[in-house]
């Protein structure tokens, strides 16, 4: 643990720490480490000239600081993990520091360790304004009111507008955030407003004389070499920060590599990076047009989701985005098109969780969360398609990690919620691309065609006959995809014969209830097959009223009249004006058939609630 | 922890400095204030990298060079105009660019080190190694602390094959900096220079430390290659490519992992497959190298 502070003029620097607040029983002697004294030949005031020995001209420089300015640093050794300190900062035996318990720090659990981890998220905050203030205290009320403390916060910079001077970054950053930065350790990235006078390549700069971050694999991790990148460990998470500002993201350049290699390693239950630059966005920026939000995409993200990164967090936009769960994205502009794994909302009690397979695996999908929202005037140019959330009010993130639970809620200005999200890693799942899924509402959707459409098949057996046995629902909360796989419990879902409907004429299963309550109906129905081998053409005749998603053993086989996404998600649903049966050819349903029972799934949407009927009636045909 | 010094304390920053919508509201509130107040080097300065960002490369360039006639001892708008002319192909006006830079005075030795070793850089675009050599040597006895630019060294090093010195430069560069990137470019480099037994049971070490193993898997079969257990390496190199094709997407592969492919066909003696998958990499975004194995590729006989 680094003890930072800065002085005015030279002190006998000295840290006194225990664990209890009235009994600081060790003393460690700190050095100067960094100071300004102004260069060769600047004038300075007649009180600082005595200073200016050999030996302080020699030490590093403070960067734009005030002449004068000394800082040092302190590095308490063998400290017991997870554990409660208090310090002081004495000048020789004068205590300088307050006694008043706020000055400790809570050492790191043992990697690996299976213990809930609450982390604070920020970005683009370093205004000095009102906004970063409210921002600040919302989290910190938070926290107070749910008796459940930060363990440490990510800044992912912008920290210090507007040039990430010395000066900005002490009203801007040091004093906004005192009171939790003297007892919460602030793990940051460098952002481009930081950018304009440190550098990255030389790590000189005020960024780096403002932080001490691990280059030799203090805190776990692959050693970085370099203050610019790094990682580190927290429990059973693991850490990784880029510098996306001025660092080459090439592949085979060195910090591509590192992130390589620190992927390799990690064993973590969690894999979480951080950095500035978003790789999608269209808040204040444009991750289409800017080359640095680019390359993060296109050069650094497929490391990252082969690496089996569960989640990414950024600024830079100056707003609050959140994606669905997606995996290979790289292209230029941005599409959701087949690249998200799951569009629900994230929401436990929405949508649902988040689902991935226990352990760290690579493309299960990953969240991209952009929170440039900490202080800074906020800003939309558009929608990027992949996100769930896009929501422009000043605010921070707080991150729960809780066994095989990660958490995210967005904590606005006043304190309120303005979104949640989980990411549950249990078991095993497999991921599906899906093909159309939810688009916020702003995006201009593509026609829709349909697929497979065509004639009847001429000699067929049928698999599903029209009055066959379903389990249906259409009041059992569903989410996700889970109940179209060949197993699943159904619990509370009623049995009934096809087929189902309400309106004028009579349904073998009446479901009038529906109305005005629901607009889906699910049904699953099981039908066996000898000889895959031998089937060659499955199709689905089906009359409908309005529109239907079919899936054969958890996989989308056919959809009609729905436009994008599915489940309570479904978007843009057509009224279907033709009466009568269709016939649909299932060629892609070939490939995932299986010997013995199979299950076909069918979601039957209506196009409004109040619409006087509804059907679903359909057939399974099979071609051998 | 809050220090205790006298700030300079005055907030000179209007709120429209934090209302920019990406770089082009960037541009514009950098120009209305420039307007206003005129010209400095460090607005131009900013709004050149900015103009960078976009790709407007030759607004950047006259930014910058109107930056240096107000500030012509800033090493940073060298450094930048340099980059940016780089960038856009002009080798040689970079080249020029780094040299007024170098003859400024300076209190930062990382400041020249930067110059230098960027000229290094465009020097190995050039095929000039030995310069870039030697702009590396001298920018690395300015700044020690950048584990970038060892590998940069190693890698002009690699070009000359000076593997020796190759070596004593890493270990350098690990003891000046500690990167885990160092160390494994040691170990490539030892493999480069035919040290089987030196490298072997350092790549046992990280086989057994990491999750992910084809990387060393593919590094333990050259080591085993040169030893002449072609069969065990065959192995190893099955093995990799097994896993590499669990973590590969298919609609999107990163280019690591493409490069690792890449590389078990070479070794297999597989050469269509391991060019297609190098041109791959190439087309998504691999350094420069790639083209070199390419090239060594496509001299290599049919087996």
């Amino acid at each position: 643990m680094n003890i930072v502070w800065r002085t005015e003029g030279p002190m006998d620097p000295v840290v006194r720490y225990g664990k209890e607040q009235g009994t600081l029983d060790k003393e460690v002697r700190g050095a100067v480490v960094r100071a300004s004294l102004g260069g060769n030949g600047t004038p300075v005031l007649p009180k600082w000239e005595p200073l200016r020995t050999p030996a302080n001209l020699a030490l590093p420089k403070l960067h734009s600081a005030p002449v004068g300015t000394f800082q040092y640093e302190v590095k308490l050794k063998d400290l017991e993990t997870e554990t409660t300190y208090f310090y002081a900062v004495y000048n020789g035996g004068k205590r300088l520091t307050e006694d008043d318990g706020s000055f400790r720090f809570t050492t790191h659990p043992k990697s690996g360790s299976d213990r809930p981890v609450r982390f604070w998220v920020i970005g683009d905050g370093g205004t000095g304004r009102s906004e970063q203030a409210a921002v600040h205290d919302a989290m910190r009320k938070t926290v107070e009111s749910e008796k459940h403390p930060l363990d440490f916060w990510l800044h992912v910079g912008d920290m210090a507008y507007t040039t990430g001077r010395d000066n900005e970054f002490q009203s801007r950053f040091f004093e906004m955030y005192d009171s939790t930065l003297r007892n919460k350790v602030c793990w940051p990235a460098m952002g481009n407003h930081e950018g304009f006078n440190a550098n990255g390549k030389t790590g000189v700069g005020p960024y780096y004389d403002a932080y001490v971050t691990p280059t030799r694999a203090e805190a776990g991790g692959v050693a970085s070499g370099t203050e610019a990148y790094y990682s580190f460990d927290y429990a059973n998470v693991h850490f990784i920060c880029l510098d996306s500002h001025d660092l080459s993201r090439k592949p085979g350049d060195p910090m591509a590599s590192w992130l390589k290699a620190d992927l390799e390693k990690a064993k973590a239950d969690w894999l979480i990076a951080f950095w500035h630059h978003p790789p999608y966005t269209k808040g204040s920026h444009d991750s289409d047009k800017e080359t640095d939000l680019t390359e993060m995409r296109k050069l650094i993200m497929p490391i990252c989701e082969a690496g089996g990164v569960d989640v990414v967090l950024t600024g830079h936009s100056h707003i609050y985005e959140r994606s669905m769960l997606m995996d290979g994205a790289y292209g230029t502009p941005t599409f959701a098109d087949n690249v998200i794994l799951d569009d629900g909302d994230g929401d436990p009690d929405g949508d649902g969780a988040y689902r991935k397979s226990k352990g760290i695996h690579a493309h299960e999908g990953t969240v991209q969360v952009v929170t440039g929202n900490a202080g800074a005037t906020l800003g939309r140019n558009g929608t990027m398609p992949v996100m769930r959330r896009i929501i422009l009010e000043h605010g921070g993130v707080l991150v729960d990690v809780k066994g095989d639970t990660l958490t995210g809620r967005m904590i606005n200005r006043d304190g309120a919620e303005s979104d949640l999200f989980s990411v549950v890693k249990r078991g095993k799942v497999t991921p599906t691309r899906l093909t159309l899924p939810w688009v916020p509402a702003e995006y201009k959707k593509p026609d829709i065609a349909l697929k497979g459409v065509g004639g009847p098949s001429v000699d067929r057996k049928v698999l599903i006959a029209p009055g066959a046995e379903w389990q249906f629902t259409f009041d059992q909360p569903v989410r996700g995809k889970e109940w179209t796989q060949p197993v699943f419990p159904a619990e509370g879902w009623k049995r009934g014969p096809a087929g189902f409907g309400y309106g004028k004429l009579p349904f073998r299963t009446d479901v009038r209830e529906m109305r005005r309550k629901a607009t889906v109906l699910y049904a699953r129905s099981e039908f066996r097959i000898e000889q895959v081998d031998r089937v060659t053409e499955l199709g689905l005749e089906i009359d409908f009223s309005d529109a239907f998603i079919a899936y054969i053993n958890g996989n989308e086989v056919i959809r009609s009249g729905v436009g994008r996404s599915s489940g309570r998600n479904a978007q843009n649903i057509k009224v279907r004006e033709q009466k009568g049966p269709q016939f649909f050819a299932l060629p892609d349903a070939l490939k995932i058939l299986k010997d013995g029972v199979n299950v076909l799934s069918i979601e039957a949407h209506n196009s409004s609630a109040e619409k006087v009927d509804f059907l679903l009636s359909p057939t399974l045909l099979l071609e051998d | 922890m809050r220090a205790a010094l006298v700030t300079l304390g005055v907030i000179l920053c209007a709120v429209p400095l934090f209302a920019h919508e990406g770089p082009e509201g960037e541009i514009e509130e950098l120009t209305e204030r420039m307007k206003r107040n005129g010209e400095t080097a460090s607005l131009l300065t900013e709004r050149a990298i900015e103009y960078r960002v976009i790709g407007k490369l030759p607004e950047a360039t006259k930014d910058l060079e109107l930056a240096l006639a107000f500030a012509p001892d800033s090493i940073g708008a060298h450094r930048e105009l340099a980059r940016v002319l780089f960038l856009g192909g002009k080798a040689n006006e970079a080249i020029a660019i780094i040299v007024r830079g170098l003859a400024v005075k300076t209190n930062e030795p990382s400041d020249l080190a930067s110059l230098r070793m960027l000229r290094a850089e465009i020097y190995r675009s050039q095929n000039e190694n030995k310069k870039a050599l030697e702009d590396c040597d001298a920018g690395l006895r300015l700044h020690k602390q950048n584990p970038e630019w060892y590998l940069l060294r190693s890698d002009i090093q690699k070009r000359l094959k000076a593997h020796k010195e190759r070596l004593a430069g890493l270990d350098e560069g690990i003891r000046e900096t500690g990167a885990g990137v160092l160390e494994i470019e040691r170990i490539e480099t030892q493999l480069d220079a035919g040290q089987w037994n030196a490298a072997l049971p350092l790549i046992e070490a990280e086989l057994r430390d990491s999750r992910i193993k084809s990387s060393w898997l593919i590094r333990r079969a050259r080591a085993l290659i040169g030893l002449g257990k072609k069969a065990e390496a065959e192995t190893d190199l099955k093995n990799a490519f097994e896993e590499i094709a669990k973590r590969l997407n298919p609609k999107n592969p990163d280019v690591p992992l493409l490069l690792d492919k890449a590389l078990v066909h070479e070794l297999l003696g597989e050469k269509k497959d391991a060019l297609r998958a190098y041109e791959e990499a190439r087309d998504k975004g691999a350094t420069d190298s790639v083209n070199d194995r390419i090239k060594a590729l496509l001299e290599t006989p049919e087996k």
